[in-house]
């Protein structure tokens, strides 16, 4: 058997309804009238389920807007060149510059650093080295950084190898050329006679790196490209640094010279005509290498 | 079945102008009622008292732009109860340790514990979800009817009838008729002050 719809309002009324007592009453009146004496507030809010949840989504959207970016940011914190939100991290790090200048060459530091644990390349490393170059000398040059910059290079080998090479250039320009017909002594009469000059100043880390405009040039835009897409690139940026002629500094070319001697992709070692240098390298058959021809 | 007040059309200018008096009279007429339907829900009288109490405070805070009649100035006062009920049901969740039983000098059922006590019933009502519980009680407590209950609630007709015929299917089959129980209840009510 069961209930009617009678039996189940008698039944339910009876549990629930309750009468509001006098005491109640009169705190109750006493609350409303001291809300009535308050300045009355301009938009009635409608106890609607719409609006409920309005009021829910509308702190959901603010909170949003209020730690999105921030969560962002955070999270942006560790990425490293190629990543999805370095540029996130790049901007961060030039409104943070304004507070603390040596942000900037810190995080490059730090990037290098953490891509050369990470087994990156040696030409995107020394992109990042490039750029914590610029960075150091953009803030004074100081000595901390300066340090930390060399310790990570010494870590790569990077100095390393540049000695050696600017070493065995020194002696290659030292030495008279007798054979005309000589394919190195050629070389060395060309587009290369520029960045022999240069190599004599690699002894200077400063003066090698120091020229920001210069390496502007080369990694402004190209950084992180792959290197088959970056060769040609870098090769059109190596020509019309060569093209400016007698105004290409020394730092410019030792730069492109250290970057030959490091690494074994087709980007640099292409724009360098080195066959001097012997390195196997066969990228100057491509068309980025005429790019070097006189 | 009770019948809502006819005469909240007269009071609604009043309470627009945000008049003491006016709200008197409101409270006077509605409070009652609201009371019921915010103990239904909540099961509890002082949070009941407070729900009510709440949606008359927020009502004069914002009554300057209060639009339409009487029914709307009771459906937003029922709603209002509602989502205030709503919350402090939230509320428990978050913090069940939180004392929800009635306290000693709540009112006027302290005098007779064993009025409102329904242990079948209560455990029959966790059964719905919470716009059957408002359907139930509005419906079968407070007398309203589906279109006045579809205006409460927000929502159309068609979805009150069926949410209240699921409801009521519900709780029949949940509790078993106690004629002897009803008319002692029953009786309490009518002998009360």
């Amino acid at each position: 058997m069961s209930l009617k719809d009678q039996q189940l309002s008698e039944r339910l009324g009876a549990a629930f309804e309750i009468e509001m007592t006098d005491e109640v009453r009169t705190r109750q009146l006493s609350a409303i009238s001291g809300a009535l004496l308050e300045r009355p507030s301009e938009v009635l809010s409608s106890p609607s389920l719409l609006t409920h949840w309005r009021r829910r989504l509308a702190a959901l959207v603010a909170a949003t807007a209020i730690f999105a970016p921030a969560a962002v940011a955070v999270a942006a914190e560790g990425t490293l060149p190629g990543d999805v939100l370095y540029p996130v991290k790049q901007i961060t790090e030039e409104v943070r510059s304004v507070v603390d200048p040596m942000i900037i060459a810190t995080h490059r530091i730090d990037e290098a650093d953490r891509m050369h644990e990470m087994g990156f390349p040696l030409d995107k490393l020394e992109i990042v080295l490039i750029k914590a170059d610029n960075a150091v000398m953009k803030v004074g040059d100081p000595e901390m950084l300066r340090s930390r910059l060399a310790d990570v290079r010494e870590r790569m080998g990077m100095d390393h190898a540049v000695e050696e090479m600017s070493e065995s250039d020194l002696q290659r320009d030292r030495s008279p050329i007798t054979d005309p017909h000589d394919p190195d002594a050629v070389t060395n009469h060309d587009s290369g006679d520029m960045m022999r000059d240069a190599d004599t100043t690699t002894g200077d880390e400063g003066t090698r790196m120091g020229d920001t405009d210069s390496t502007d040039t080369r990694f402004g835009t190209n950084d992180y490209k792959s290197p088959s897409t970056s060769g040609t690139d870098d090769a059109e940026t190596q020509s019309s640094s060569d093209s400016d002629g007698e105004s290409s500094t020394g730092s410019d070319t030792t730069t492109a010279t250290t970057m030959m001697d490091n690494t074994s992709s087709t980007t640099w070692d292409s724009g360098s005509d080195s066959s001097s240098h012997d390195r196997g390298d066969t990228s100057h058959d491509t068309g980025s290498g005429d790019d070097w021809s006189p | 079945m009770s019948t809502p007040p006819p005469d909240l059309d007269d009071i609604v200018d009043g309470i627009r102008e945000r008049s003491d008096e006016a709200f008197s009279d409101l409270h006077r007429v509605m409070a009652g009622r609201l009371l019921t339907y915010a103990n239904g829900m909540l099961r509890d009288r002082q949070a009941a008292e407070d729900s009510v109490q709440q949606a008359f405070v927020e009502l004069a805070r914002t009554a300057g732009s209060l639009r339409g009649d009487g029914t709307s100035l009771r459906s937003w006062l029922y709603r209002s109860v509602r989502f205030n009920c709503l919350d402090e049901v939230r509320r428990r969740k978050r913090h069940p340790e939180l004392p929800t039983e009635v306290l000693p000098d709540a009112g006027l059922l302290d005098d007779d514990p064993d009025l409102g006590l329904d242990p079948e019933l209560e455990a029959a009502l966790d059964e719905l979800s919470e716009q059957q519980r408002s359907i139930v009680m509005l419906k079968h407590v407070l007398g309203f009817s589906g279109d006045e209950i579809a205006s409460i609630l927000n929502t159309n007709r068609a979805a009150v009838y069926a949410s209240a015929a699921r409801a009521e299917r519900r709780l029949k089959k949940l509790l078993t008729p106690v004629k002897s129980s009803i008319g002692a209840a029953s009786q309490r009510v009518e002998d009360r002050p």
